[in-house]
């Protein structure tokens, strides 16, 4: 029986040797059970090794191997070429970030909006050890245990027009990661969190096109959450007016 | 000390036309437009009082126009585009609502539901109160 082959349409660009990215059509023999990466793999090894993009885990949760398949945000190592109809399947690196090499985009913006988040539990008082650890119950863990689920893969940035028309969106994932920590009840920063994202390029940028949640590979859904983050920091805004003593 | 790098990030162009690429983007684009024919309908109602205030022949001419072929067409897409707005932003609310129901998250579509039947009833009730035959004037009324 012959052989199947599959054709891919990648983007390359090669900052030493042109201004502009290109594509680059590689026909290559497939088996049913390769995925995109499986094909990456096989280009670099067998075909042209200098084709570059990150990849580490193969198995959905290193988040690195992101890009955009037929235009739509997701893992490579997730996309079975068997699923795909139209010939040749183009890839391209994630949109709305600067493409470094190839298919590897510059992810030092996302980093930047992680750590504005402060993505870790604040205490106004730490209790000391011997006391042991926060308890939660199953439900305080159920709270955030969705957004908590985030492998930072940056799909939801490639799929939001939001960050792509202005950068200086907080953006998915790390509202997500805000949500998180604002709905751990070990946590008590939630002040200084919400006085973080609730601001002209934070949550309020959003317009819920929701597209974030539809292409997360984890269903972490950083849609609603941002919405309801939204609708945390207007009920702590009306509750400042209202009760101004209170709220102190 | 800064170090040499070949950096050179290519930062792409994103296209005018990006919402036509996906089916959610281009349905985010029409609900957002929606919103402009909502308002354009609350403006015509605010003009529709100014114009009673005006006298009745005033609004008799206002009515002619109201009901002339190209307004007609203009209300009905006013109609469709609010119901439009109205199933989408439903469609949405379980996102921003988070409603707990006895402990469990309280399901999208039981939320959606809820919010169409208040809809429809309050639709009704508006309705039959503005369709309604004026009530008989009692006897030694006015």
């Amino acid at each position: 029986m012959a052989e199947k082959t599959i054709q891919l349409r990648v983007m390359r660009y090669r900052p030493e040797r042109s201004d502009d990215p290109f594509y680059q059509v590689y026909t290559i023999p497939y088996r049913d059970d390769m995925v995109v990466l499986d094909a990456l793999n096989y280009i670099k090894d067998h075909v042209d090794p200098t084709l570059t993009y990150r990849w580490s885990c193969r198995m959905g949760i290193c988040g690195s191997c992101g890009a955009n398949i037929e235009g739509t945000p997701k893992l490579t190592c997730s996309v079975f070429l068997r699923d795909l109809r139209r010939q040749p399947v183009t890839i391209e690196p994630l949109a709305n970030f600067p493409i470094l090499k190839d298919l590897i985009v510059d992810i030092e913006d996302f980093m930047d909006k992680l750590l504005r988040v402060k993505p870790y539990i604040i205490r106004e008082k730490e209790k000391p050890l011997e006391r042991g650890e926060y308890r939660q119950t199953q439900e305080e863990v159920d709270m955030f245990r969705q957004q908590s689920l985030c492998i930072n893969c940056m799909l939801c940035y490639s799929a939001c027009p939001v960050y792509g028309h202005d950068d200086r969106f907080l953006g998915p994932a790390a509202s997500a990661l805000a949500y998180r920590y604002l709905q751990d009840s070990r946590d008590e920063g939630g002040d200084a969190r919400i006085a973080a994202i609730a601001s002209t390029h934070g949550i309020w940028q959003c317009t819920f096109v929701g597209e974030c949640s539809v292409v997360c590979p984890k269903d972490v859904d950083p849609a609603g959450a941002i919405q309801q983050l939204k609708a945390m920091a207007a009920t702590k805004l009306m509750k400042s007016m209202l009760l101004p003593l209170a709220s102190r | 000390m800064a170090t040499e790098t070949a950096r050179k990030p290519y930062v792409r162009h994103r296209s005018a036309m990006w919402w036509t690429k996906n089916p959610r983007y281009f349905l985010f684009q029409i609900r957002e437009l929606s919103a402009v024919f909502v308002a354009l309908y609350a403006f015509l109602v605010l003009y529709q009082l100014w114009v009673l205030r005006q006298g009745a022949e005033s609004y008799r001419a206002f009515l002619d126009l109201w009901f002339s072929g190209p307004m007609v067409l203009l209300g009905l897409a006013i109609l469709g585009f609010t119901v439009l707005h109205a199933v989408t932003w439903f469609l949405l609310t379980p996102k921003v609502l988070a409603a707990r129901l006895a402990r469990s998250p309280a399901s999208s579509a039981l939320v959606f539901v809820v919010m169409l039947a208040v809809w429809i009833a309050v639709s009704y009730v508006v309705v039959a109160f503005l369709y309604a035959p004026p009530a008989p004037v009692p006897p030694g009324g006015h």
